[in-house]
């Protein structure tokens, strides 16, 4: 029963927790990868769970276990990003990653709604960004555009998207933050 | 260049060192940039989980549609398990940790499960990785119906409007068209988790999601006991809901943000465990907002009848038990595949139901259109729909229609009865229709007699015909109260219960608690509608108080078939 209670709690807790840990490991650490980072330090956050104080802020322990784990690992790759090289900012990112943490439910489902109308061209574009990884230069080189050119798509997409994500919000009697 | 641009630059990986150091300075000093660093990257997540969850729905659809029928006794076996207390499989790959070794409800599981990559791969922004070969593009994705938005139902905002790519400008040199290059071969993973403590592996359990409301009697089934359920409480794989009585309910929250809501007197006993979600109902009702599902993993509803397989939508499932029982699978958003004993299958839209039973044949009919929704709580304009039968017995209504059968003089009855009272539609509901109603008794007595009259458009009594209940029967009748036909059903007096009547040319079909009792052609003319009289009777031996209530009237205009 105890063992049950203490998973709940985790689950609660990490559920809320998971897109500060998710922004900042994209903002610090990379996008491509960071989803199989963030399962990495889910399984480390549940390991240390019980060293966890819970009179102190959850995210903001979680945020520095997953900044410890990023440095560990870039040490063990032997690689030296130029944000390691200032773990000052990586902290201070840390706590602005926390306080940007709100929940994220009815934006989450307007953003799967709204992607979900994309089309054409632009799916194409966003899927090669945000699903394939790949990089405005890379998919310009795919389609013969310019990556100025992808850029500039992309950037709109991204506009229209959070016009309709306020939109659906909004209908839905949700507040943007 | 702007901070957008240089921040646009940044997470795509694009910056080079120089211009990385040059943000890291200005993050240094600007917390407002910080703020937008976060922010974009924020968002720069939530969308790659959108994408990503798009195209595991899209390739779910995929799946199903080229899914073979499977063979009858194939679905039959898998009916018959659901009875069957479901062990091993595989957990849920949506709540397993990397190595699966430790299951946990994460939130960005949604997205299925992650692709074999390289731990460098994170590493883009230094040495990004060779391109895979662009994918071929999916089909397009069905959007739902246009339906008119009911009544209070908000207008759903438009859809985003992407503008067309801007004309190109050859200001950078174009490389030469290359052959796609196959991804990488994956590299065995470095870093794969370390094992679980001991003290915790075999105790593991697996986390399906919380109670977010329980109302009324709602319970938990655990190792074949059954204990009280709470809100916020974990559901694990393995143990079922539970709710009794009328009015009980529990909402559980699956960590992909799914709902399933539970009615009264459902049985919901197991969540089970396979490649996907699993889940069993035995008998009641759910209603399910399901949000899109990892490829190949759709969530799978199973009921005694049928199957429902979900890839993300909006749906409700009610099941009535027994042999003669039946699922009913309605669909307001999305779409869902039916399944029934048979092993046939019928996908079920938008604004589409279908009823699985054995015997009958599986097709998706458009949902009824309601024309009235009763409560009584606005008496100015219940009376405007509805009129009073004079020198019966005294009906009022707020809230519910009640009719007071409390025993009056001697010569005030005829025959033994009183004079009917309650109240009369004054529009007509055209065929076929379906009537909804909640009949509620205060007493247990065999001689009050709760029912519902159907009057046809040229008021001619002959061509008139009702349904009620008098102890432990319902009948169909016609107006000189010749019996047509009647069936034992057991009483649940004093008490409610709902009755369903549809009505289709001269065939009447009538359901008490979900359980059809009773299916019978009147013979009468048929009109092309009916006005609905709801009404009740009693013999002068009943105990005072004795009263009839009628509510959550519901009158809808059922699609032919």
């Amino acid at each position: 029963m105890a063992e049950e209670r203490r998973n709940f709690r985790f689950t609660q807790l990490w559920m809320e927790a998971q897109p500060a840990v998710a922004a900042y490991l994209t903002a610090v650490g990379g996008g491509a990868g960071a989803e199989d980072l963030l399962q990495e330090i889910a399984l480390a956050i549940f390991e240390r769970f019980d060293s966890y104080d819970p009179e102190r802020p959850f995210t903001a322990w979680a945020l520095g276990v997953a900044r410890n784990k990023l440095l560990m690992r870039w040490r063990a790759e032997g690689r030296s990003p130029v944000v390691a090289r200032d773990p000052e900012l990586m902290e201070t990112l840390a706590g602005v990653a926390a306080e940007l943490a709100d929940p994220p439910d009815a934006r989450q489902q307007a953003m799967r709604e709204c992607v979900g109308q994309l089309e054409g061209r632009s799916w194409e574009l966003v899927r090669m960004r945000y699903d394939a990884g790949l990089t405005p230069r890379q998919i310009g080189e795919q389609l013969k555009l310019t990556a100025t050119h992808v850029r500039v798509v992309l950037t709109r997409v991204r506009a229209a998207l959070r016009e309709c994500i306020k939109r659906r919000t909004a209908a839905a009697g949700g507040s943007l933050p | 260049m702007s901070l957008e641009e240089l921040i646009d630059l940044y997470l795509s990986g694009e910056l080079d060192e120089a211009g990385t150091q040059e943000l890291l300075r200005r993050l240094k000093e600007d917390p407002a940039l910080q703020r937008q660093l976060l922010a974009a990257a924020r968002e720069d997540w939530a969308l790659r989980s959108a994408v990503k969850g798009r195209i595991a729905l899209e390739g779910a659809e995929r799946d199903a549609r080229a899914d073979a029928a499977p063979s009858k006794s194939g679905s039959r076996a898998r009916l018959r398990s659901l009875t069957r207390t479901r062990r091993g499989g595989n957990p849920w790959p949506w709540i397993a940790a990397a190595a699966g070794i430790l299951l946990v409800v994460t939130a960005w599981v949604a997205l299925g499960r992650p692709r074999p990559t390289a731990p460098t791969a994170q590493a883009g922004r230094t040495s990004p990785k060779e391109p895979p070969a662009l994918p071929a593009p999916p089909p397009a994705v069905e959007q739902p119906a246009a339906r008119p938005p009911e009544r209070g139902t908000p207008t759903p905002p438009p859809p985003p409007t992407v503008p067309e790519l801007p004309p190109e400008r050859p200001s950078e040199p174009r490389p030469e068209p290359r052959v796609p290059v196959p991804p990488a071969p994956t590299p065995p993973k470095k870093d794969a988790p370390p094992p679980l403590p001991p003290s915790v592996a075999p105790e593991t359990m697996i986390v399906i999601g919380t109670l977010e409301a329980v109302k009324g009697q709602g319970f938990i089934l655990a190792g074949g006991k059954t204990r009280p359920a709470q809100a916020r409480e974990v559901v694990s794989a393995g143990q079922g809901l539970e709710t009794q009585g009328g009015g009980s309910g529990v909402v559980l929250k699956l960590a992909d943000g799914s709902r399933i809501e539970l009615g009264e007197d459902t049985s919901v006993p197991a969540l089970g465990l396979k490649a996907g979600k699993r889940i069993t109902l035995a008998r009641g009702a759910l209603t399910a907002q399901v949000t899109p599902q990892p490829r190949g993993e759709p969530m799978v509803f199973e009921t005694p009848h049928a199957e429902a397989t979900v890839l993300g939508t909006a749906l409700r499932l009610e099941v009535a038990p027994g042999e003669k029982g039946s699922t009913r699978l309605t669909v307001t958003e999305g779409r869902v595949r039916l399944k029934n004993l048979d092993g046939k299958a019928v996908d079920v839209a938008n604004g589409h139901t279908a009823v699985a039973a054995v015997g009958a044949p599986l097709a998706a009919r458009p949902l009824p259109k309601t024309i009235l929704s009763e409560d009584f709580e606005k008496l100015a304009a219940a009376s405007a729909r509805w009129e009073t039968l004079r020198g019966g017995f005294p009906a009022t209504f707020s809230g519910r229609l009640e009719v007071d059968l409390s025993p009056r003089r001697p010569e005030w009855y005829d025959g033994g009865w009183g004079k009917v009272g309650g109240l009369r539609s004054r529009q007509l509901f055209p065929l076929p229709l379906r009537l909804t109603v909640d009949v509620e008794l205060t007493q247990s007595h065999e001689d009050i007699l709760p029912n519902v009259l159907f009057t046809p458009a040229s008021r001619d009594e002959k061509a008139s015909f009702r349904v009620d209940r008098r102890g432990g029967a319902a009948s169909l009748l016609d107006a000189s109260s010749g019996l047509m036909r009647s069936v034992d059903v057991p009483a649940r007096w004093p008490g409610r219960e709902r009755w369903v009547i549809e009505i289709e040319g001269d065939q009447v079909g009538v359901w008490v608690e979900g359980r059809q009792v009773l299916e019978h052609r009147h013979g009468l003319k048929v009109s092309d509608a009916y006005l609905i009289t709801l009404q009740a009777n009693a013999r002068s031996s009943v105990p005072p108080g004795s009263a009839v209530r009628f509510d959550n009237i519901r009158v809808e205009h059922l699609p032919l078939k």
